[in-house]
């Protein structure tokens, strides 16, 4: 993982650590760096963060233009080229009741993201449904792995299947995936994805991380009612806490499967349509 | 033999003045690019969104201006510029530091105060550059009839 927009001073304090088990990497201002190291948090000693060495990030990944990121900027993060989302925390600026920037970045969150090969192995042979699949839903809190898991289903279903897989990635995480068979809409919110993407790309099966409102919630049971398969994820830790959700719909999905908290891309259990344990 | 010498001075201090007078000349061109980056970049800020390092590595490297800028935002280097003023280093030093920092509607206020400076600017190199261009060849030329007189 390329991870030469972090400043010379960061790099150092992590040098002894192995990037491909680095998951986080948290930088505040005037404080030590903390990271996540094979699912494990870690203070790292040896170095206090300067302003300077943020700036340098946010200058480095925005190629030196917050202008042409701003968008990204004032919904909380940035995305690198190679998928590393950094999230940001600093003094928001308001126009209206709009966000239009954030400025005075105090601190990042960077998310490495990983591709675990064979990590989906689990919901990828509870939800193929003869030559489809099942509309499945991915329940976990975060930094369990949902994306992760998403991500190797993607691979395996462009390799198994002969079906036309759309990627929605809003933030995008997903840029490492490609395939035949897997179209991509980066960037794009859910309303755009659902409305035209799927009109303009007719896809079989759509992948989607995190529906978080009414709208998302919305949208996937239109493309599910129109004989779309929808595999996505959510915010939740049990299904009983999913189904405390206001946004959410029963009968959607056919499976859920809920991962384990203490451990990534792993699942605890799987539910039926009616929400009974398979 | 004195007149071919004579000859020789003449040219050889008009050449020399016009050597002088090309700072002017390099000061007016700095400024005019300088000037059309600046307005580029407001359509760039305001529509394309392309990234300023994307723009600079379009840009052409024949032009000193771009070279200049380049090694100022892509090598971080803060070497002088040797036709310009101190406070105009300083201003090209400070804009240099504060273009693509910032959101649209903060470029887009630098940009807009910078189009009033560069138009000046500008105007002024251009000035200058008709004035001394012919007063430096002139004294060039008038030294060396100067030289070529003495000589016979």
């Amino acid at each position: 993982m390329d991870l030469s927009f972090l400043s010379n001073g960061v790099l150092n304090a992590i040098r002894d650590l192995l990037t491909e088990k680095i998951y986080e990497i948290r930088l505040r201002e005037n404080y030590k760096i903390t990271v996540n190291y094979m699912g494990t948090r870690r203070v790292l000693s040896d170095y206090i963060c300067k302003k300077d060495d943020i700036d340098f990030i946010i200058n480095t990944v925005t190629e030196k233009s917050v202008y042409a990121y701003n968008d990204y900027i004032k919904n909380g993060f940035i995305t690198t080229k190679n998928g590393v989302r950094i999230g940001i925390c600093g003094q928001c600026v308001y126009q209206g009741d709009n966000i239009i920037t954030i400025k005075n970045i105090s601190s990042v969150n960077i998310r490495i993201p990983h591709l675990i090969s064979g990590c989906s192995d689990g919901v990828f042979s509870k939800i193929i449904d003869n030559n489809s699949v099942y509309n499945s839903l991915i329940i976990a809190p975060p930094f369990c792995g949902k994306t992760t898991i998403v991500k190797d289903l993607a691979i395996k279903l462009n390799k198994s299947l002969n079906k036309n897989i759309l990627i929605i990635d809003e933030r995008g995480e997903f840029s490492v995936i490609s395939g035949e068979n897997i179209d991509k809409i980066s960037f794009s919110n859910k309303y755009f994805a659902f409305n035209y993407a799927l009109r303009s790309m007719s896809p079989d099966i759509v992948l989607t991380d995190e529906l978080i409102s009414d709208s998302d919630w919305r949208f996937v049971g239109s493309a599910i009612s129109s004989g779309i398969k929808v595999i996505a994820t959510i915010h939740a830790d049990s299904i009983s806490n999913l189904k405390d959700k206001k946004e959410f719909i029963d009968g959607l999905f056919c499976r859920y499967f809920v991962l384990r908290r203490d451990s990534i891309g792993i699942i605890d259990k799987t539910f039926d349509k009616d929400m009974k344990e398979i | 033999m004195n007149v071919a010498f004579g000859i020789i001075s003449i040219i050889i201090s008009t050449f020399i003045g016009f050597r002088l007078s090309f700072k002017y000349t390099e000061k007016k061109d700095f400024y005019k690019y300088y000037r059309q980056f600046n307005s580029n970049l407001e359509n760039e800020v305001s529509f394309l969104n392309n990234t300023l390092l994307s723009i600079i590595e379009k840009s052409d490297k024949d032009i000193y201006f771009y070279r200049v800028l380049e090694d100022k935002i892509v090598n971080d280097k803060k070497e002088k510029i040797a036709f310009l003023s101190k406070d105009e280093n300083d201003y090209f030093f400070e804009y240099s530091e504060k273009v693509g920092k910032t959101d649209k509607a903060g470029q887009l206020e630098l940009i807009t105060f910078t189009k009033k400076y560069l138009t000046e600017k500008y105007e002024t190199a251009e000035k200058e550059e008709k004035k001394y261009k012919k007063l430096y060849i002139k004294m060039g030329f008038l030294i060396g009839l100067l030289i070529f007189i003495v000589i016979i």
